[in-house]
């Protein structure tokens, strides 16, 4: 039965299956979509080529990456190869395009078929504009996704030419970054968050929680990608964790590191179009952060990690000190490990971000 | 009776037990493939296609799926299945399938057996309705719901084993804890499936595959998905240290 480890295997040693799991955090994330996927397998490739001095390649700049449902279908109506585990092969990625599976890993590849400045309109041309993309730019160290296919939104992250390190740092900063890049503005929050023709009004959708959760699982998965493995949501008796990360230590087992429970405070609750959203009082959105303190406290403490609490606000008013109040500061006193508190500003409109001082 | 004499004879064929057998086979074939195409390890040599249905059908309870036939006849060089062969390569002379550079490889004491790179046949009209009734394109369109999940468990697997070296995908059968387990001889049955109380202790796979959890912090979790890819990593580690 699962979780009884006492008996032998026959033929199967321990020191295999512990081998086996030292893949844990550079296996494709299984639970996410195919398009957010393919997008991390890619730059996973990209900067492990970039930390690798960008060797066996020539001087091109730029390589195009398409995810196809079918990629020899697509491969040969252009005399496209097959390529197979780009991550452990030296083949050029640049000067290329790639048909390629969820995993960026196998598929087809040929030489661009045109100039750098017109693929994203060959794609569209050849019709291919529904296959999400990702274009690399070494020169720029850019790598610019639209995960909607070429037609698409774009979302730019910078190539890493050093690896990142797990450390508390590095997770800020990659909280840092997808605030302002993914969250800060609805034009660029994901769906969800806001309730739809209302983030002017401040009106939060119905499951805000729910849809930052999941962009952040995305990001520090990315960003982490080989090195942490990150867990969206675990119901444990003490209640749930939002995001979990998990790295190796020095035996080779997996153990916690950071859980990171997150919370949003708001002006209102949701509400459909044409109807009056119930305002939420200051000392509601108190008491979510107090109880988001005293989980993220149980839950590190249960599990032997540093516990985060981040906090989204998306308060038409953010003049409120929400960590001043006295139910969250008498939350974080009795706590023996306080988590890190952080609030993040979401606005409703770019202008009201322009003016609170965000470029 | 009016009902049968009604059908034509391809029909009523599929309506005997024997028919049922062979569609099954088929739709075996053509659900691996198209999850072989997906992956982009398409086409699949012979051994490789075998290799991955015989994975396919010893990994299933990990998505909890039953075993499509839980037994395999040990023989050297990998599994082989004559009836899914068979309907391979039926399905090459009714168009849905294609094969490129045909051979024979000699087998000791068994004679010759086909090989060949097989695929889809991409380019075929029967194919798209043949996908859709089999949950390939979208679980509404599946005849039988559960096929969607079948299909989602084999493209799974089919990316997992992408992850093995292209050469070796064929040997990555004879790696795999179950078809290794050095108590059955060549020439031997293995019963994974069928004789099984307890499919988490007599399949020795499964097993493996349970043994993943040790190594990490209680309450963890490993989706279906990961399992696979860790179960691939550590037939990689052992084709990589033979």
């Amino acid at each position: 039965m699962p979780g009884e480890f006492s008996d032998v295997i026959p033929g199967v040693s321990e020191s295999e299956v512990a081998g086996a799991v030292q893949s844990l955090t550079k296996i494709p994330v299984t639970a996410l979509e195919d398009h957010e996927r393919f997008m991390v397998a890619v730059r996973s490739l990209v900067e492990s080529r970039a930390q690798s001095g960008w060797q066996h390649e020539g001087a091109e700049d730029v390589g195009v990456f398409l995810l196809a449902r079918y990629p020899r279908e697509v491969g040969e109506r252009y005399g496209a190869t097959a390529v197979s585990d780009l991550i452990a092969t030296n083949d050029p990625i640049l000067g290329k395009m790639f048909f390629l599976n969820r995993d960026a890993s196998s598929g087809r590849g040929m030489v661009l078929p045109t100039t750098p400045n017109e693929i994203v309109e060959w794609v569209i041309d050849q019709k291919l504009d529904d296959l999400p993309m990702v274009v690399v730019h070494r020169n720029k160290k850019l790598l610019i996704s639209r995960t909607r296919g070429a037609g698409g939104d774009t979302r730019n992250d910078l190539i890493r030419d050093k690896a990142p390190v797990a450390s508390v740092d590095e997770i800020y900063e990659a909280l840092k970054v997808s605030h302002r890049a993914l969250l800060l503005t609805p034009s660029i929050c994901p769906a969800g968050v806001w309730e739809s023709g209302r983030s002017a009004q401040y009106v939060p959708g119905p499951f805000p929680e729910k849809a930052i959760q999941r962009e952040l699982a995305t990001v520090l998965t990315s960003w982490f990608h080989g090195i942490v493995k990150a867990e969206m949501e675990d119901s444990i008796s003490i209640g749930r964790i939002d995001i979990r990360l998990l790295r190796p230590d020095t035996e080779g087992k997996f153990a916690y590191w950071v859980v990171l429970e997150l919370k949003v405070i708001k002006s209102s609750h949701n509400a459909k179009k044409k109807v009056k959203p119930k305002a939420v009082k200051p000392a509601e959105n108190a008491a979510v952060v107090a109880e988001g303190i005293r989980q993220a406290a149980a839950f590190g403490k249960d599990r032997g990690a540093e516990p985060f609490l981040e906090i989204y606000d998306l308060r038409k008013d953010k003049t409120d000190d929400i960590l001043a109040h006295i139910v969250v500061v008498n939350e974080l006193n009795k706590c023996a490990l306080k988590p890190k508190c952080r609030v993040w500003p979401l606005f409703g409109s770019a202008s009201d971000a322009r003016i609170a001082g965000w470029p | 009776m009016s009902v049968v004499k009604e059908l034509d004879p391809g029909a009523k064929e599929a309506l005997s037990r024997s028919g049922r057998d062979i569609m099954r086979q088929r739709s075996r074939v053509i659900q691996l493939l198209d999850a072989a195409e997906r992956v982009g390890i398409s086409p699949l040599r012979a051994g490789r296609l075998h290799a991955f249905a015989y994975l396919a059908d010893v990994l299933s309870p990990v998505w909890h799926l039953p075993a499509f036939d839980g037994k395999i006849l040990k023989i050297e060089g990998g599994p082989h299945y004559p009836d899914l062969q068979r309907e391979i390569d039926r399905l090459v002379v009714l168009g849905i399938l294609k094969v490129a550079e045909i051979t024979y490889i000699s087998r000791p004491d068994e004679g010759a057996r086909i090989d060949g790179l097989y695929s889809l046949n991409l380019h075929s009209p029967k194919l798209s309705p043949i996908l859709a009734a089999l949950g390939a394109l979208s679980s509404e369109q599946a005849l039988d719901p559960r096929d969607w999940e079948v299909q989602a468990f084999f493209v799974d697997l089919a990316g997992a084993l992408a992850t093995v070296p292209d050469d070796e995908l064929g040997m990555s059968a004879t790696m795999d804890a179950t078809y290794a387990d050095e108590r059955f001889d060549h020439s031997n049955v293995i019963d994974f499936g069928s004789w099984s109380t307890n499919v988490h202790s007599d399949n020795l796979s499964l097993r493996t595959v349970d043994r993943f959890q040790k190594f990490l912090p209680q309450g963890a979790m490993l989706s279906g998905g990961e399992k696979l890819y860790l179960y691939a990593s550590f037939l990689g580690r052992r084709i990589r240290a033979r």
